[in-house]
């Protein structure tokens, strides 16, 4: 954008340039702005620009550096090849399946639960059995191979995640985290899952306690003592280093 | 329509054509040097090579950082009840041939990763031993056999069956199968198909170590006992709280007659004779050392006293003071006492079993109408074997689950015979000593993977199921033992069928069955008790029986340590090995236990190699210094000393089996020997070095029962500080600002008075939280990574008063020597939870934090390594992580859980496996907490109180810890706390003000000083 902007500056200017200097009604004093040089060489050789410039170009290492370190393991955008082209569009998005018919522990357990074939075949023993991709599952269930689907969202082994803490209990929607899920053609991974994503969001979200016993206390006391600040995960420990690493 | 990749492609230009199936140049632009080149430029200096070489180097790197590929796998047909990462228990029972215990098996993704006590039970009552704790990584030992064999070759089921079949059917001698004892109906039942198939089979059991003589002594059953209801104990050597017979059981009776309260302020009165310092003996409350070969002599004293008898002579004053003492508290507790004894000498146990008749003990605290079926081993029996075996007249002999090559007196014997047996059979689950040398390998599955039934008790069922299907291609001896009887019925079919008969339903047997797989336990009865060999003696026979007074010369006493027991799976299993024994605390391996006054005589120091010999055999260990082990005797642990058990377990310490005396009568586990020093040393891992408390009243706590029902506010010592309002409770006074606790406050009681020291809470956490084992040397270099650990104190009441003659320095200095009979004090000790935490403050990258639930967190992540916490930790609880147990080759056979993908299916997926250089101590099991929070979460309500407890909690035997939510006031810990507050409840180091969130409840002794024989120390 600046290089095209300077570029077409300098493009104008010749062009006047040249213009001007066809043109003869000038006087002495146009034509000396007009011929004058500037002494580029002179500028080049100031320490002043040198050490703005050094300065500048060591910042921009320093800061592209920096952002590269950080994304390392950073996998947002991942979207790799799985080996059955399974359309998330299709079922969630255009079917309207619910997300826990196949992800079956979604609101039980820590994991939410890659779906086994045979919850694909609830359907598919009767839908699309000519479908190539739908023969691959097929394939599998007689060789008794299971598919080794490629995952897309890995959290590192030292932080402990539970999807029923957030879906169960917390009533976020899968979307919050996992993206416009519906629309995908091919999965990619949605959020950075970094832990400063975690946090923020723990210390922004609001808890979900309407109708939860467990919790009628905690706000009554939260209340007492705080009532402007809502009541979010955090104000309940929930950016605590052991509610996550253990 | 035509695609192109460029112009080139297009024009199809000759250069184009010449490069499209080049892919790679011919040459690289590399040339080794200029020697000899014309052409300067066409040649790359190695320069250019270096740079070129540097760049593929960061450019490979760079290129590494990618995230590797992690796959998803899920099941293809999921089974209904399995979610993953939900975890599922499954009620079963551990049963390998010592003690009993029913047992919850906590199922992760289709993988055992630990067991718990099932509270269903109502013999083990939800406890469970640190044996049966450690269990679980037996399923995953490396060590056991993958397949059948036939002399070492891989064989099928179907060869092997053949073969054993042709074998047995056409075999001229006896048909021998040798096993150690079963409880199992259905397997006796299986046996006995196998019996009614073939001519001439027998059936021998044997106990490795065995309870003979005390079922000779009452007409061929193994008494079952009641130690809740006996107000006076007397034990002669019996370890019942330890190893003898089924020490969980009796555990928590013990314990239910132990535990004090201001409502109850009564307890059981323990008497103990016995050599070696036992973890009975270290409870009892009056604790005699006596010679093994005084304990005939002791039991007739006693019988003598309790009877009206005529006099025993031959016993020390103090022994016979002591006796005197015990029998005129038993005789004022009749019907309500118990006198049991460990020898297997049947003229002892007659005695015994003759006192407590006298006591009127039988029916009460005795049932012999529903005796006990855990030993059932005739060592009678076992020695005919042995003779018919050298003799040739076993035509063939099978084992199962039996090793006597190793653990029978007479192995050697059973060694050198075997080979000329012409059809021998092992269904030992690994090669060992004895299956080595049989030319038939048909190996077991792990219980784990096998259905089962037992019957500990007349009256008590049990049922173990699989939870795992056989991870290796071994089959249940059971299935094998049907096959070669010619059936091919499932032993799950077989099993159950016999289970209508038991449960007596007809109708609705399916319903009742499910009942039974569901609850692990149920009552009915199945098992008839045996034919034994011997016959009771009388007591005139017994007395005669019996010789008179000690015997010259050094008295060994080998006994079963609580941790690796007899030796048998347990000896390949790390966690048992790294167990620190109760007393001793000791790791890795046996020793020579010396009293102090013989090591001084004889110049030893602890470590020194000595050889022991007796009856010609001999075995080489090194000493070590036991307070309490009685005059002019050494101890020896079985157990250790297997060549054939594993990575593990091999050359661990040395085979003490061989010292024992196989004699008409049976096998006794004690003999004299003679010692000799090697002049080798060999260090013992010992993970506490200091004995006493030298006075330190702050941390530890005890009084005695007078005192506490005279006023039970007086029991407990506190610590007061001067504040401007007078002398306060430290925690009065402080710096700090105090957290506020809104939702849970986490806390913990320990009763000392109940622990009795057992370990299991040790091998709990081990499972629970992934924690290494850490091999001898480490725990020589005081690295030993477990998070909770028992502090073992002796203590006596010697130098007491001469603070005024010899001075502080010097009373403390006399103190810190451990006295020769000392009373013993254990105290379970792990992260203590401070509220005002000293580790908090000084971690200089808040790796360690407080939560708002009263935790003390520790971040691994976060965690550098300066150790700043563990040097300001009052307590020394944290742990630091020297080496990576996980991938340094060096702990590989030690830590195997770690390093194969077989082992780390044991590993708790829910609790990371630490890393090198970072510190770690107890989470108060936080994974545990969060999983029971969100369990209630989700069911909108608040978690109920006992929901929540800690691996340590969960399967104390007697239920000395207890787990709770203090900020919660009707949680029976609040409640203990208030009733506690001001008598037995006191913080350790309470005036140093950190305001632990644990709390212990003082110690009560049922005996005043006097009754300590103080005098044998003077």
């Amino acid at each position: 954008m600046l290089i095209v902007l300077v570029v077409t500056l300098a493009i104008i200017a010749n062009l006047m340039k040249d213009v001007l200097q066809g043109r003869k009604d000038l006087d002495g004093r146009d034509v000396e702005i007009l011929d004058q040089r500037f002494d580029w060489a002179k500028l080049y050789q100031s320490p002043a620009l040198r050490g703005i410039v050094g300065v500048v170009f060591a910042l921009v290492l320093l800061y592209v550096g920096v952002q590269s370190v950080m994304a390392v393991g950073l996998t947002q955008g991942y979207q790799p090849t799985q080996p059955i082209a399974f359309s998330h569009k299709i079922h969630a998005g255009e079917n309207q399946i619910n997300c826990a018919y196949c992800h079956t522990s979604v609101y039980k357990g820590k994991s939410a639960n890659i779906p086994s074939a045979n919850i694909c075949m609830n359907c598919h023993s009767q839908i699309k059995t000519e479908s190539p991709e739908i023969k691959k599952i097929y394939r599998a269930i007689e060789r008794k191979q299971p598919i080794q689907w490629v995952r897309i969202h890995n959290l590192p082994d030292l932080a402990y995640f539970n999807h029923s803490q957030h879906t169960q209990v917390g009533g976020i929607q899968c979307q919050t985290c996992h993206g416009p899920i519906q629309n995908m053609e091919v999965v990619y991974q949605y959020s950075a899952l970094t832990m400063g994503w975690c946090i923020n969001c723990h210390r922004e979200t609001p808890l979900n306690t309407k109708g939860n016993a467990y919790y009628d206390n905690l706000v009554k006391l939260h209340d007492k003592s705080n009532n402007a600040v809502p009541f979010t995960v955090s104000s309940n420990g929930g950016t605590e280093c052991a509610k996550c690493h253990y | 329509m035509k695609y192109w990749k460029g112009i080139e492609e297009l024009d199809n230009s000759p250069e184009f054509v010449k490069n499209a199936f080049a892919e790679f140049p011919d040459f690289l632009p590399v040339k080794e040097g200029r020697a000899g080149s014309t052409d300067d430029a066409s040649v790359a200096p190695r320069r250019d090579f270096l740079k070129l070489m540097g760049f593929s180097v960061a450019a490979a790197t760079l290129a590494a950082c990618e995230t590797p590929v992690h796959k998803a796998i899920p099941y293809l047909n999921k089974p209904e009840e399995i979610d993953p990462t939900i975890s599922n228990f499954y009620a079963s029972t551990y049963f390998t041939g010592s003690d009993y215990n029913a047992v919850l098996v906590k199922n992760r993704d289709g993988r055992p990763i630990k067991l718990e006590g099932n509270p269903e039970s109502p013999v083990t009552r939800g406890g469970l031993s640190a044996r049966a704790q450690a269990a679980v990584l037996n399923l995953y030992d490396g060590a056991r056999l993958r397949e059948f064999a036939i002399k070492g070759k891989p064989a099928d089921y179907d060869q092997v069956d053949q073969a054993v079949r042709t074998g047995l059917a056409g075999t001229t001698g006896k048909i021998a199968l040798v096993s150690h004892t079963i409880i199992s109906p259905s397997t006796k039942r299986a046996i006995a198909a196998l019996a009614g198939r073939y001519r001439n089979v027998e059936h021998i059991m044997y106990d490795v170590n065995s309870a003979s003589s005390l079922i000779q002594a009452n007409g061929g059953v193994l008494p079952s006992y009641d130690f809740s209801r006996a107000n006076v104990i007397v034990s002669l050597g019996a370890d019942f709280l330890g190893t003898w017979i089924s020490p969980v059981e009796y555990s928590r009776q013990y314990v239910t007659n132990r535990k004090v309260s201001t409502e109850k302020r009564t307890m059981s009165r323990h008497f103990q004779f016995e050599t070696a310092l036992s973890l009975t003996g270290s409870n009892a409350d009056v604790r005699v050392a006596v010679k093994p070969s005084e304990m005939g002599t002791i039991a007739l004293a006693l019988y003598n006293a309790v009877a009206g008898g005529g006099t025993t002579t031959g016993l020390s004053a103090l022994a016979q003071k002591q006796v005197a003492q015990a029998a005129k508290e038993l005789q004022a507790n009749r019907g309500a006492s118990l006198v049991v004894a460990g020898s297997n000498d049947p003229a002892v146990q007659a005695i015994v079993a003759a006192t407590n008749q006298a006591l009127g003990n039988v029916g009460t605290t005795i049932n012999l109408s529903a005796p006990s079926f855990v030993r059932q081993g005739d060592d009678i029996r076992m020695a005919q074997f042995v003779d018919e075996l050298k003799s040739g007249a076993i035509g063939a002999v099978i084992f199962y689950n039996a090793n006597p090559v190793y653990n029978h007196p007479r192995g050697a014997e059973i060694e050198a015979a075997l080979p000329k047996v012409p059809l021998s059979i092992s269904l030992n689950d690994r090669l060992d000593e004895t299956g080595f040398l049989c030319q038939y390998q048909a190996p077991d599955s792990h219980w784990l993977e096998s259905w089962n039934d037992y019957e500990p008790k007349r009256g008590f069922l049990s049922l173990a199921q699989p939870a795992i299907t056989p991870l290796f291609k071994t089959r249940q001896a059971q299935e094998t033992f049907l096959r070669w009887a010619g059936s091919n019925e499932s032993y799950y079919n077989f099993l159950k069928d016999g289970w209508r008969t038991t449960l007596g339903v007809n109708a609705g047997f399916q319903a009742a069955w499910d009942k039974v797989v569901h609850d692990g336990v149920a009552t009915g009865s199945a098992l008839t008790t045996n034919p034994f060999t011997g016959r009771a003696m009388s007591v005139a026979e017994a007395t005669s029986g019996i010789s008179n007074g000690a015997k010259t010369g050094i008295e060994a006493v080998l006994y079963e340590k609580v941790g690796i027991g007899q030796g048998g799976v347990e000896a390949n299993n790390p966690f048992l090995h790294e167990l620190p024994d109760p007393i001793s605390k000791a790791t890795w391996g046996n020793y020579v236990a010396v009293p102090r006054k013989m090591a001084e005589e004889q110049k030893w120091s602890q470590g020194d190699v000595v050889k022991v010999t007796a009856n010609g055999k001999s075995i080489e260990l090194p000493v070590l210094v036991q307070p309490g082990q009685a005059d002019g005797t050494v101890s020896i642990a079985l157990g250790y000393g297997r060549t054939r058990a594993g990575k593990v377990g091999d050359a661990v310490g040395a085979n003490a089996f061989v010292l024992a005396q196989a004699t008409s009568n049976g096998v006794i586990y004690h003999t004299t020997v003679t010692l000799e020093k090697t002049g080798a040393t060999n260090p013992i891992a010992q993970t506490q070095t200091h004995h006493t408390i030298m006075d330190r009243h702050e941390v530890v706590q005890e009084n005695t029962l007078a005192k506490y029902r005279e006023d039970p506010k007086e029991v407990t010592e506190y610590e007061l500080v001067a504040t401007p309002d007078g002398l306060e409770k430290p925690n009065k006074v402080s710096l700090w600002q105090d957290y506020q606790y809104n939702d849970h406050h986490w806390g913990m009681a320990i009763d000392l008075n109940s622990c009795i020291g057992c370990g299991s809470c040790v091998i709990g956490c081990q499972t629970e939280n992934n924690i290494a084992v850490v091999g001898k040397q480490q725990v020589i270099n005081r690295r030993e990574m477990h998070w909770m650990r028992i502090d073992r104190y002796y203590s006596s009441a010697h130098h007491e008063d001469e603070f005024e003659k010899n001075g502080k320095l010097n009373t403390y200095a006399a103190m810190e020597d451990p006295s020769d009979n000392p009373q013993v004090i254990f105290q379970p000790m792990m992260c203590q939870h401070c509220n005002h935490a000293p580790c908090e403050t000084v971690c200089p990258v808040l790796a360690t934090t407080h939560s708002s639930e009263g935790l003390n967190q520790m971040t691994y992540n976060r965690c550098v390594g300066t150790r700043y916490c563990a040097n300001n930790c009052p307590y020394k609880v944290r742990r630091f992580n020297w080496f990576s147990y996980y991938s340094n080759e060096k702990f590989e056979d030690v830590n195997g859980h770690m390093f194969t993908d077989l082992g780390r299916m044991v590993l708790n997926p829910d609790v990371t496996v630490r890393a090198r250089g970072v510190m770690e101590k107890c989470s108060l099991c936080v994974q545990r907490i969060q999983l029971g929070k969100l369990e209630a979460k989700k069911q909108k309500r608040r978690p109920k109180d006992g929901e929540i407890v800690t691996a340590c909690a969960q399967s104390c035997p007697t239920e000395a810890i207890l787990f709770g939510d203090m900020r919660d006031p009707s949680s029976r810990l609040s409640q203990l706390l208030r009733r506690e507050d001001g008598e037995r409840a006191f913080h350790v180091l309470d005036s140093i003000n950190v305001q632990p969130n644990i709390t212990y409840l003082t110690k009560i002794r049922n005996g005043a000083a006097e009754f300590f024989p103080a005098e044998e120390n003077a």
